[in-house]
């Protein structure tokens, strides 16, 4: 009874992702609904901009399909491998854009392009909250992602997920506790 | 003693959510967003997955090209919102056979003539196994007690509801729900996720 619950997540992934490469958008589609949400939000960190974070999720997802038979489990967890893509492509992204002359000033606040060099910063720290948050098991994944990104009560989590309402408190618990961990071991700045 | 520790580990979840804020904005993709991703690869695609939607009558791909069943029809019309097929000439319950969860319905139109659609509603249908997808046959009493493949899919919900076109006139009996392997040979594996007679 010493299964991790990370090493376990890190098992189903790859095996997602071995049917990924099989041609399997089934496959694709799960693992885009479990880090979907937390690839775009991440993207949207770095560069400040809906369809540049699209653009960049989009861009993942294709290369996760493209790639799949490429990547190797034993040297990488696919949450890794999707975060440093992620990233990758974000910080171009937002290069290009920083580039990009802006013909009509009024259509964009003040300051919407990072500056380049804050965008390496950013990306950092927000790569590291990234992947602690999509390394923690899917079902403590699950109730975090529908408590803070879509801000669902915890009686509205356990109707969503049809699960007892202590049980959905158990699982943001344990999710706090391990984010907080995985945090410590990524040297996080939490009292900043 | 307790009330101490409360505000303790409730101090330490706010900072801890307070770092996840910092990184990870309360920001959501449109909803479309995979379809744009599947439109992408789906040239490349093996297995296109049917999704219900709740909007108007789509074309949607069901399956790219599995050499097997290349004869099968490989259209779909994702109906949910939409009719216009007249008026239906049977109807048969499907029941659960591999798995007893799966329930649903088939419903003909325009089966005595060219061009006739069959229906095809399930709930509780699971997620094909791994490397497999699943055949729609329909069974005509004057075709010899051959199965016909009308159709695969490879659901991403556990309700889906589908128009796929039959084979021919005729006067059917069955229509089944098979469990197939990817780029298996094109009859029938004898494993029914589902099926039912009509009436």
């Amino acid at each position: 009874m010493d299964d991790d619950p990370v090493d376990d997540k890190a098992a189903l992934d790859a095996a997602a992702v071995a049917r990924v490469a099989e041609g399997d958008a089934v496959a694709l589609r799960d693992l885009y609904d479990r880090y979907g949400r937390v690839v775009y939000s991440f993207a949207y960190r770095l560069t400040h901009d809906a369809t540049l974070s699209e653009e960049c999720v989009q861009d993942v997802f294709v290369a996760l399909w493209r790639r799949a038979g490429d990547f190797d489990p034993t040297r990488a967890k696919l949450t890794t491998w999707l975060f440093v893509v992620a990233r990758n492509r974000a910080i171009e992204l937002g290069r290009q854009k920083a580039r990009r002359p802006e013909l009509r000033d009024d259509l964009e606040p003040a300051g919407s392009s990072p500056d380049p060099a804050d965008l390496i910063a950013d990306a950092d720290e927000s790569q590291r909250v990234a992947e602690a948050m999509a390394e923690l098991p899917e079902e403590q994944l699950a109730v975090l992602r529908l408590s803070y990104f879509d801000g669902l009560s915890h009686s509205e989590i356990a109707e969503v997920i049809g699960i007892p309402l202590g049980t959905v408190k158990g699982r943001m618990r344990l999710a706090l506790e391990r984010l907080r961990s995985l945090s410590d071991t990524y040297d996080l700045q939490t009292d900043r | 003693m307790t009330d101490d520790n409360d505000r303790i580990q409730l101090e330490i979840d706010q900072k801890t959510l307070a770092t996840v804020e910092r990184s990870l904005p309360r920001v959501a993709p449109p909803d479309d967003m995979f379809d744009r991703i599947l439109a992408e690869i789906r040239p490349e695609a093996k297995v296109v997955p049917l999704r219900p939607r709740s909007h108007r009558r789509v074309a949607v791909p069901v399956i790219g090209a599995f050499a097997a069943v290349a004869a099968v029809v490989l259209i779909a019309i994702v109906t949910l919102g939409g009719d216009g097929l007249g008026q239906p000439e049977a109807r048969a319950a499907i029941a659960g056979k591999s798995d007893r969860a799966v329930t649903g319905e088939a419903v003909l139109y325009g089966a005595s003539g060219d061009g006739g659609t069959v229906r095809v509603s399930l709930r509780g249908v699971p997620p094909a196994p791994s490397g497999h997808h699943y055949e729609v046959w329909v069974l005509r009493r004057d075709a010899g007690g051959e199965m016909e493949a009308v159709g695969s899919f490879t659901p991403t919900s556990s309700d889906v509801e589908f128009d796929l076109p039959l084979p021919g006139p005729g006067d059917y009996a069955a229509v089944d729900v098979s469990v197939e392997e990817n780029g298996g040979p094109p009859i029938h594996s004898d494993t029914s996720l589902a099926g039912g007679t009509f009436t």
